[in-house]
């Protein structure tokens, strides 16, 4: 394996869905970055990519991780419109300036909760914009297709 | 130059109004600076998690600080979409 490529994981078990199908344009259009959607079945959050946590919402429902220096930096953001369920359905198990790999677990999900209090469950990985200027995504995992918690989704990769 | 505003917003300053004041910011050659006046977290604004890793929350102040030649335009198009965003 290209020591140039990082790796991105599905963060939980469910079924891939094109960002552009995400019910919300900030995610839809790309507006927080190019990424993928997994609409979870499994209600432990874990860490998509290794690297150090930069945010984490107090509310438990958003993350960013930084890979590495001036490397890409990854949004997960569990759900759609979960900002207004101030912290209701989640547990947030990680905090700011943790190493995580894909073992680590992020967030605890209340999954019926957020189904049916939310837009959607959609849990969002995006790459933020301003950190991919030297990198692209190469995916992996295909809308639609199943996948399980820690199965390779897509890849950053040195332009 | 730099504008001092108060975030309004009850969760602070999150995802959505984020992305938008990172896509504006992001349009100019000019270096913008966010700093958390609470915290003193500085991060670059057209940096979406830089923006969200400073944690700022309702109450707290924030300063824009743009450095280059469109500065005060700058300044002006972020403030009306904080405003039109209920930020500020």
């Amino acid at each position: 394996m290209l020591q140039k490529e990082i790796l991105v994981y599905s963060p939980v078990d469910g079924v891939v869905k094109d960002l552009e199908k995400v019910d919300d344009e900030v995610f839809s259009k790309k507006m927080v970055g190019d990424g993928m959607a997994i609409v979870p079945q499994s209600d432990v959050v874990y860490s998509p990519i290794k690297g150090k946590i930069i945010t984490s919402f107090h509310t438990g429902h958003a993350f960013g991780i930084k890979t590495k220096k001036n490397g890409p930096q990854l949004l997960v953001h569990i759900g759609v419109d979960t900002v207004d369920l101030e912290g209701k359905g989640f547990r947030r198990l990680s905090v700011v300036d943790e190493k995580v790999t894909k073992k680590n677990k992020l967030s605890k999900i209340d999954l019926p909760f957020i189904e049916k209090e939310a837009t959607a469950s959609d849990v969002i990985l995006a790459a933020d914009p301003e950190s991919m200027k030297n990198y692209k995504i190469e995916f992996v995992a295909q809308d639609e297709q199943t996948v399980k918690s820690g199965d390779l989704i897509f890849k950053f990769v040195k332009k | 130059m730099e504008k001092t505003f108060k975030i309004i917003d009850p969760i602070g300053l999150h995802a959505r109004p984020v992305a938008k004041l990172s896509k504006v910011a992001a349009n100019y050659n000019d270096e913008v600076t966010i700093v958390n006046l609470r915290t003193r977290g500085t991060g670059n604004l057209k940096s979406i998690l830089s923006v969200m890793s400073l944690g700022v929350k309702t109450n707290d102040e924030i300063k824009i600080v743009v450095k280059g030649s469109k500065a005060e335009e700058i300044l002006e198009v972020l403030e009306k979409e904080m405003k039109e965003d209920k930020l500020i």
